[in-house]
């Protein structure tokens, strides 16, 4: 609106993509003289070199006489740091005209969510924000602000002939009344408080505190401005592309990439849709974004979910600066430079934070840093290794399921159909009879018994990829209902999860049951000349199963070679194809853990995620 | 019975369940099945959420509470390994005067008529059956019964959920099936006052000590992560109060409540002391492993998940 002819004045929040991109606008339609934002003017002597350093984010900070530290973020998002970037480009001055008397603002409540501005237009959304926030009691802070904010507005009238001045929705409404009142020109404030001024970096792990969006979203602004193609940031699109660039950035575990295919990508974004939809809101919260990825992609999925969406890819290579880590309600602050500097906690309060943050707790298992990786690995006792029992329970349940399959396959490739005679056997073969038809002869089949068991089950999850898996060992059965397991995994101190709590992925394994003691297959096979994990893994399995056949799943039917080595021990592969089981099943199955020793058994479970 | 017909073929359909299922506590869970049954438009389809936790906790209450907030028709189909196609949708019946008639499994009567099918135990059920059903979860919406050789169109308010088990075999559901059957909704264990609430809902005659001793029990059980769920807590204190009231009230009730425990849950559900004082000796600090600890792996001053206010 037009507070007068020499002044603009727009309403804004802090934070928002929405009010930043409008104010981008404006400035690139009109020229003004001069800009006014509604920062406490206690920041105006650092914020211009602050925000020249963007895109790093960093704080500027006041702490009070009682140690209550407020802060402002370099927040690329926040229309009024967006404001400084346009008066800074084009060269013109800006002034921070905010009340310098700092003060805990009291949270905004009952605001319709900044998304409507691209259905309903700004000012339609801006008159329903005035509304819901009403104007502040006379003689309180915010009035007090407001009646300064008029007197700096009334000020700058003089002396430019075009101004853009941005007021928060708090303190606009009465800015508006002070404005048009004789006495505010004349007004007399009292002199503010000392406050100890300082900068710092924002620690880029806890951006998600001190942002008004995602720091994903944040990043998704900032490439934005920099390349003037592009289009502008909507906010749903990056939600979109959170979620499809995670995927596509599982280049580590493939096979967790597979399984996430369009279609469960589309039913975790209709799932975040309708969860938004519930909290009667436009944009969904970070806790619902990670509630849908957990639900469709398991918690792999949602702790990359996670890390993308906190992730905000300029950071400074070289800095001396102070780090400031931020928290929901404090921040801890570096005294020195430099790694191992002791920190101090301090109550803070976030000035560009217009909503109270709620904070809804997750069950995820995030892994762990590299610090307490390196406290995991000092701390692991190399002579004591077991299983995760759910994962053998699993394993064994597997185990008997192939078994039972194979000798179904088995008692298949046996069968054979005849003429009926005298018995219908296992029943009338109608392929048979009418394939001769013509003959009128009714054909019958017989599916004899398999003799013998099938008592050694292999699996072969990657044959060809032997340097990722370094760990090959046998690991013995605990009790009589537990097979003998050979396999070939990654390395367990590569990837340690917890205290004691090691996390491998299988290349490929063997299960002996009933269960005996058998020399390693990676040992004993030494002389069969065999150069591969998996050739002697099979090699192994007929060298100890005491029955004729052995069951082999694989991606690939086994190849000449393996054929030629059962014929060698005078036993034959019964194949599985490995495409026969779902990629979930086969993902949870490749994942298994190692634990330090059967104590770690009872706390596991609290570091191992699905 | 209530019969219709499709396609020439009249359908006996199959009875709607009556009980009046309660969730208490835990809004979560609740919430997340009800977004999963939201429709926004004509052309949105529901999901279908596979609905997973341990044995008790909860999973068919849950589901049968959030149909029961909707208002809508609960049918619940019994899965196990050996449901066919045809059980799950259509099966001939040789009625009384010697004609085959077609009756509807819970779960298409619930297609037909709009209610809330759930799919019990859905995970012992083979790829086989779970292939007729392909359709019915997409934006087909629609199934087809080669026995009464009709095709069913699902109504507009039919909604579905499927109920599995951690510790069952899930290895015959393939991806195609999977990718229907999205997103997995866990049910964790309640808190301390839920649980209580829980308990003292189902059994409204038991004592305060008895609840007590079990809320005691079944709390430190999930604090040191073992599987033992409110049905095993209800069993329990249902055996303890009978055991009372059938000459041993000359025990104290917690050793009464020990002996119960023991023959429900075996030897082991009474070592819960052995466990905490493996952990203990241990000498590691566990963290809880929360959303805060993605943010604040190190630092636990600022982590939201260890204050209270939050």
């Amino acid at each position: 609106m037009k507070l007068a002819s020499e002044i603009t004045l727009i309403p804004v929040l802090h934070g928002k993509i929405a009010f930043a991109a409008h104010v981008r606008k404006l400035c690139n339609s009109e020229n003004f003289d001069a800009i006014a934002i509604d920062v406490p003017l206690t920041f105006e002597q650092d914020l211009g070199e602050a925000v020249d350093r963007l895109p790093f984010i960093s704080a500027l900070t006041a702490k009070d006489n009682e140690d209550h530290l407020f802060y402002v973020p370099i927040d690329p998002c926040d229309s009024t740091i967006e404001a400084v970037r346009q008066a800074r480009q084009k060269r013109i001055p800006f002034h921070c005209i905010g009340f310098p008397k700092l003060s805990i603002p009291s949270p905004m409540q009952g605001l319709p969510d900044e998304y409507a501005i691209n259905s309903v237009g700004f000012d339609t959304f801006s008159a329903l924000c005035l509304h819901a926030a009403k104007l502040p009691q006379k003689g309180s802070y915010n009035d007090e602000a407001a009646r300064f904010i008029a007197h700096k507005l009334l000020q700058l009238k003089q002396s430019q002939k075009n101004v853009l001045a941005l007021v928060h929705f708090r303190r606009f409404a009465a800015v508006v009344k002070h404005f048009g009142k004789e006495e505010t020109y004349n007004a007399l404030f009292a002199p503010a408080p000392t406050y100890s001024l300082s900068k710092f970096l924002i620690n880029p792990d806890h951006l998600y505190f001190a942002l008004g969006e995602l720091p994903f979203v944040t990043a998704k602004f900032e490439k934005e401005r920099q390349n003037i193609f592009s289009e502008p940031v909507d906010i749903i699109d990056c939600i979109k592309d959170l979620f499809r660039e995670t995927r596509d950035d599982y280049m580590d575990h493939s096979i967790a990439a597979e399984e996430l295919s369009p279609v469960r990508i589309q039913a975790a974004l209709s799932y975040l849709r309708n969860l938004t939809v519930m909290s009667q809101r436009f944009l969904p919260s970070l806790f619902d974004i990670i509630e849908a990825a957990k639900g469709v992609g398991g918690n792999a999925y949602a702790v990359r979910i996670l890390k993308s969406a906190r992730y905000y890819p300029f950071l400074p290579f070289d800095s001396n600066e102070r780090i400031m880590d931020t928290g929901i309600s404090n921040v801890a602050l570096s005294s020195e430079v430099g790694p191992g500097d002791k920190k101090e906690i301090f109550e803070s309060t976030n000035l560009f934070r217009d909503m109270q943050m709620h904070w809804k707790t997750l069950s995820i298992k995030p892994d762990p840093s590299l610090e307490k990786r390196k406290k995991y690995k000092y701390t692991w006792n190399p002579l004591g290794m077991c299983s995760h029992q759910p994962e053998d329970i699993r394993i064994e349940n597997f185990n008997s399921h192939l078994r039972h399959r194979s000798l179904q396959i088995l008692s298949e490739s046996y069968s054979k159909s005849e003429k009926f005679t005298s018995s219908v056997k296992d029943g009338i073969d109608i392929r048979e009879t009418l394939r001769n038809w013509y003959t009128g002869d009714i054909y019958v089949k017989e599916i004899p018994p398999v003799k013998g068991k099938i008592d050694t089950v292999v699996i072969l999850f990657d044959e060809n990829n032997d340097h990722l898996y370094p760990h090959r060992t046998v690991w013995y059965a605990e009790h009589d209902q537990e097979s003998t397991l050979t396999f070939y995994a990654s390395d367990p101190f590569e990837d340690l999860i917890g205290p004691g709590v090691a996390r491998c992925t299988y290349g490929g394994l063997s299960l002996l049951f009933p269960p005996r003691t058998i020399p390693s297959a990676f040992e004993v096979t030494g002389e069969l000349n065999l150069t591969d994990c998996a050739s002697k893994l099979v090699a192994g399995a007929l060298m100890f199963s005491r029955e004729k056949a052995v069951a082999i799943v694989s991606a690939q039917k086994p190849d000449i070679k393996k054929r030629m080595l059962a014929s060698r021990f005078k036993k034959h592969l019964v194949w599985i194809p490995m495409a026969s089981f779902s990629s979930e099943t086969l993902r949870k199955l490749r994942r298994f853990h190692i634990l330090n020793g059967k104590n770690v058994r009872s706390w596991a479970s609290r570091f191992i995620g699905d | 019975m209530e019969k219709v017909t499709i396609g020439n073929v009249e359908l006996v359909l199959s009875h709607p369940v009556k009980t009046e299922m309660e969730w208490i506590g835990q809004g979560e869970p609740i919430r997340q099945l009800a977004a999963c049954w939201m429709v926004l438009e004509e052309s949105d389809i529901a999901l279908t959420p596979r609905i997973i936790g341990l044995p008790g906790i909860g999973k068919t209450t849950l589901a049968m509470a959030a149909a029961r907030q909707r208002n809508q028709d609960v049918y619940v189909m019994q899965c196990t390994s050996d449901t066919r196609p045809e059980d799950l949708l259509v099966s001939p019946v040789l009625s009384q005067d010697g004609k085959i008639s077609y009756h509807a499994s819970p779960l298409l009567s619930a297609a037909i008529k709009g209610g809330v099918a759930i799919l019990d135990e859905g995970n012992r059920m083979s790829e086989k059956s779970w292939a007729s059903l392909a359709g019915l979860f997409d934006h087909r919406r629609m199934v087809e019964s080669i026995v009464a050789g009709i095709t069913v169109t699902a109504h507009a308010d039919f909604r579905a959920a499927v109920t599995m088990n951690e510790d069952s075999s899930t290895f015959e559901i393939p991806d195609y099936i999977m990718s229907r059957l999205q997103p997995g909704i866990r049910i964790p264990f309640p808190q301390r006052e839920d649980e209580l609430r829980i308990l003292s809902y189902s059994l409204p005659f038991s004592s305060k000590e008895v609840l007590d001793i079990c809320v005691d029990y079944l709390q430190r059980a999930h604090e040191l992560d073992l599987p033992y769920s409110v049905r095993d807590g209800i069993n329990a204190m249902r055996y303890t109060l009978k055991l009372l009231n059938s000459g041993e009230q000359q025990k104290d009730t917690q050793s009464v409540f020990n002996e119960a425990l023991k023959q429900i849950l075996g030897d082991e559900a009474l070592d819960l002391e052995k466990l905490a004082s493996r952990r203990k000796n241990s000498g590691e600090h566990l963290p809880s492993m929360n959303l805060g600890d993605f943010f604040f792996p190190d630092d636990e001053d600022l982590n939201p998940d260890n204050d209270e206010e939050y």
